[in-house]
């Protein structure tokens, strides 16, 4: 896969399958053995993954879309992040004391509050993005949509 | 991106394959993805990480690179230094497999002969990179595509060619406005 990956400029196709099918090979030797060798083994195949969540990542950076991989959430996590992040640098978001104003979106509990649908709260901006990857609050913005669009 | 490119291709390159000489026989091994039978008088290929565990214990021996061999390569290099389609065919597996002969040498401790060996070594590695090096930099400037010339690179020589060629494609592309 990352040999491939590393070949096309485009990301490659990756379906869910294959990955089900490594993953079993991956549990089985995890179970089964341990040992110098297969540690090993181990080892040089989660440094291959790591390396392939990177190469992928990057791709995406660059304007590529992963289709319809098994990793394609990671486009919309990443389109999230990169929204929110413009939107926050430019100004659009309600910001006191490092605090981003927040609207809810589904029921949750925070810091010993019920808190519904609707309701508004200044959230720490890790914890609010992320409750906003999660769909659980979503950034209030003063403008319609962010200049960029 | 390029440093990403690089680091997963070292990575890549641990599970590149090379023959090997059994000394010692062992039962086989599952690696899950295959089926490893280490019989004496074989001399299969096995994975880079593999025969970095199986051989300082003796039971393989991989077939190393020599010095001869690459004063053979950079003698053919530098017969024609300067054009850059004089690139000569080297194994994919080239640079790891001199890789491993330098890092061999370098266990010699105060022996003067490895010592001189593993400095010998050591300057004609860097010059056919170099020269190699040189040739692929004009291959990508010039914007050659020619599978022929392609398939004598390695597979780090190939990823560095190809990035260099894009961002010269692009900086072309930019300067004339067709990007």
């Amino acid at each position: 896969m990352l040999s491939k990956e590393l070949k096309d400029e485009k990301p490659e196709r990756i379906a869910e399958q294959q990955v089900e099918d490594l993953q079993l090979i991956f549990k089985r030797l995890s179970m089964k053995y341990s040992d110098k060798i297969h540690d090993e083994e181990l080892k040089v195949y989660s440094e291959l993954a790591d390396s392939l969540f990177e190469v992928r990542l990057a791709k995406v950076l660059e304007g590529h879309s992963l289709g319809d991989s098994f990793d394609s959430w990671e486009e919309e996590i990443l389109s999230k992040l990169r929204e929110f992040y413009v939107s926050f640098v430019m100004g659009h978001y309600p910001v006191r004391n490092g605090k981003v104003l927040c609207r809810v979106v589904k029921e949750l509990y925070f810091s010993g509050t019920v808190l519904k649908p609707g309701d508004l709260i200044f959230m720490e901006v890790k914890k609010a993005v992320g409750l906003l990857l999660s769909g659980v609050v979503e950034p209030c913005s003063l403008f319609k949509k962010t200049r960029r669009e | 991106m390029f440093s990403i490119k690089y680091k997963a291709l070292r990575r890549l390159a641990r599970t590149y394959r090379r023959k090997v000489i059994i000394h010692d026989e062992l039962r086989s091994l599952d690696l899950g993805l295959e089926e490893v039978k280490l019989v004496k008088g074989n001399d299969p290929d096995l994975p880079s990480w593999l025969i970095d565990i199986l051989e300082p214990e003796g039971i393989i021996g991989a077939t190393p690179i020599t010095i001869d061999e690459i004063a053979r390569y950079l003698y053919q290099e530098k017969q024609n230094s300067s054009i850059p389609a004089s690139l000569v065919q080297i194994s994919n597996d080239f640079y790891f497999r001199a890789n491993h002969l330098l890092r061999e040498l370098s266990k010699a401790g105060n022996n003067i002969t490895q010592l001189e060996s593993l400095k010998k070594a050591s300057q004609m590695l860097d010059e056919l990179k170099r020269t190699r090096g040189r040739k692929i930099v004009q291959l990508a400037s010039l914007n050659v595509s020619d599978q022929s010339l392609i398939n004598k690179m390695t597979t780090e020589e190939y990823l560095v060619y190809r990035e260099l060629r894009n961002i010269i494609n692009t900086f072309v592309g930019d300067i004339s406005g067709n990007s």
